[in-house]
């Protein structure tokens, strides 16, 4: 069964501000940016897509909602007052539980974390659900920010040429005949996604920008480049790879 | 590719104690382990678990927990090792939290304790929990890690039935794993959602839930010479409501549900058992009991075909990203003792929930049982689990 890719989206913080809906729908006034970066990048990727209704969701974030969870923290530790909201945007699926609300996503749903490959096991879990048969087409997206409080330890944790960005990214999957059925070209085929965490490649590859849950963004960018093969190396020079196909017809 | 995939091992540690054994004979004995509105894993429990496993000493609870459970379960099954054609699945929401919130609080308020807070920090991000557990058993096969609130290990232990069936795997080792916190016990206080003393499912007069800590892991395979019961259904919904109330009328919940009877393909009426999330909260009970009347007795009388339900939380408290897997221990031993628990603690049933209480332990070999799941976020997970002899001659 071939998976095909039907839409893809990104966003990050850069890209809020021009955004209206975000800036002016009420449901968004407490959302996180998290929310909002997910959000946006979903709609992105469904600009050409109108059947969410059948998509299952898989959402990939490696911290999570870390920003509430230090912002809760941080008010019962200084003020004694345990804030509610706080509490139910700070744990990990907060995220989802708000983008399957604003996007009315009634189906199977699914948050994953997996430190440097979180990207990539999001991704697979999209494809288990359509090869499994639970669900005809895939929503997977990846978000991740990091908190400007916890960035300067982060920069600290890692080497002086890694740069952490927040970011997220959406996919929009399904099979080559439920393409057809919807009349949407796929603008490529999954072929792999492969993760090597105990293998090490030479750092000479210079990763940039990065956060753990970017493999989507960053594979978006070459889809439409058309390449066939990504290699992404991680802070620990393990690497994941992934592989697509192009339309041929 | 829809088969029934056998279980053949399963290991807990809970508030009751080390082992499935225990955490059943609180369930029979109707011995809670929650103290003080809460679950804790005992201070000698975990004294024990680091003299057991050494190697796994210097983790985080989280991982302590999870490796120990891994372990019995893995030993039941007689599973000397993973190897690279099996899979891992680990469920869990904060289970990593609680190693590095004390840390983070200190450096909140002073900048000095940068480096207390640098360390626990490295050894935050969840998906951390499932590397070090997989470094733990020498794994090196497919996994994942579930974060999906308090419906994760339920939905953990669907896919892991999923990867069997279409074949990604060959066996999976699945589970979840819990710890109390800060975050989690002040953020339910906050939501007024907590009870001080053990929680009453479905009671009119109930006042709250029971956070809890723990693990629990089973083993999944195609096949299996010794079978301790069979995962035979699953289903998932999606409320689109709020991000932390349940439909008020259970709609996702009798999705999932609904779900879970199509693909083991079973009516509502070959279910003896509806081992409910019954946590004990007005809004779950409520939403759950709606969906379960709704799905099992639509006419809303009560029969010999409809099922019983019950909640074993007021034994062994909720350990959110955990409790799907540690109520399907106590569903795989239901099936092997015939026995169907009762509610602990339901002394006056809520007259709007109108399903069918058990009076008291319902003794008899049956042979289908469906476990349930709400979880914040809207997330509902729901499994069929059948009788090892049911499926064992197919």
């Amino acid at each position: 069964m071939r998976i095909a890719i039907l839409g893809t989206g990104t966003s990050n913080h850069h890209k809020l501000d021009p955004f209206t809906e975000i800036k002016l729908k009420p449901s968004f006034r407490k959302a996180s940016l998290n929310m909002k970066m997910g959000y946006q990048s979903i709609r992105e990727a469904c600009r050409n897509f109108s059947h969410l209704d059948e998509c299952g969701f898989v959402l990939g974030t490696s911290y999570g909602e870390i920003e509430n969870t230090k912002e809760f923290l941080k008010n019962f530790a200084t003020t004694g007052v345990a804030r509610p909201i706080l509490f139910q945007s700070s744990l990990h699926n907060g995220t989802l539980g708000f983008l399957a609300l604003e996007l009315s996503i009634f189906g199977p749903t699914f948050t994953v974390s997996q430190h440097h490959f979180t990207g990539e096991h999001a991704l697979s879990l999209g494809i288990d659900l359509i090869r499994g048969g639970l669900v005809p087409a895939c929503l997977v997206t990846t978000v991740d920010i990091m908190s400007p409080a916890l960035l300067s330890i982060l920069e600290r944790m890692y080497p002086p040429h890694l740069k952490w960005k927040d970011g997220a990214a959406s996919f929009i999957i399904s099979t080559e005949t439920k393409a057809k059925e919807w009349g949407i070209k796929p603008l490529a085929f999954l072929d792999s996604v492969e993760c090597m965490p105990d293998a090490k490649i030479p750092p000479e590859v210079n990763i940039g920008e990065f956060n753990d849950s970017n493999a989507l963004e960053l594979l978006s960018r070459v889809i439409q480049e058309k390449l066939g093969e990504l290699i992404l190396q991680k802070p620990d020079r393990s690497f994941s790879r992934i592989t697509w196909s192009h339309v041929t017809t | 590719m829809s088969f029934p995939v056998a279980i053949s091992g399963m290991g807990s540690v809970t508030c009751n104690g080390i082992g499935p054994e225990i955490l059943w004979n609180s369930v029979i004995e109707e011995k809670s382990g929650v103290t003080a509105g809460l679950g804790r894993v005992s201070e000698s429990s975990v004294r024990g678990l680091k003299d057991l496993h050494p190697e796994a000493a210097s983790h985080s609870p989280a991982v302590l927990f999870a490796y120990a459970a891994s372990k019995q379960a893995m030993k039941q099954a007689h599973w000397g090792s993973l190897n690279d054609t099996d899979g891992l699945i680990l469920a869990t929401t904060t289970g990593q939290i609680s190693s590095w919130e004390d840390s983070l609080i200190a450096f909140l308020k002073n900048s000095d304790h940068a480096e207390p807070f640098q360390h626990s920090f490295r050894h935050q991000a969840l998906g951390l929990t499932l590397n070090n557990l997989g470094e733990l058993l020498n794994f090196k096969g497919h996994s994942l890690l579930l974060t999906s609130a308090c419906s994760a290990a339920t939905q953990a232990i669907a896919l892991a039935t999923l990867w069997i069936q279409s074949g990604k795997v060959k066996r999976c080792l699945v589970g979840g794993s819990e710890v109390l916190s800060t975050l989690t016990v002040e953020g339910f206080k906050s939501l007024q959602l907590l009870s001080e003393t053990p929680s009453t499912p479905f009671d009119l007069h109930r006042s709250g839930i029971n956070l809890s800590e723990g693990s629990a892991f089973l083993c999944f395979e195609k096949q299996s010479d010794q079978p301790l019961a069979y995962l035979s259904g699953y289903g998932f919904s999606t409320d689109a409501y709020h991000l932390a109330s349940p439909h008020p009328e259970g709609k996702g919940s009798f999705r999932a549900m609904s779900a879970a009877l199509k693909t083991a393909k079973l009516d509502p009426s070959q279910v003896s058992w509806v081992h409910a999330h019954g946590t004990g909260s007005k809004a779950n009970d409520q939403a759950e009991g709606i969906a379960i009347q709704q799905l099992f007795n639509p006419d809303k009388t009560l029969n010999t075909e409809t099922p019983w339900v019950s909640s074993t939380k007021n034994i062994h408290g909720h350990a959110l990203g955990a409790s799907g897997a540690i109520e399907a221990v106590l569903c795989v031993q239901s099936l092997q003792n015939c026995l169907i628990p009762n509610t602990t603690g339901l002394l006056t049933p809520d007259p709007n929930i109108q399903v069918k209480h058990p009076p008291s332990m319902i003794k008899g070999a049956y042979r289908h049982l469906i476990k349930n799941t709400l979880g914040f976020g809207g997330n509902n997970a729901s499994f069929v689990m059948s009788n090892a002899q049911e499926w064992g001659r197919a």
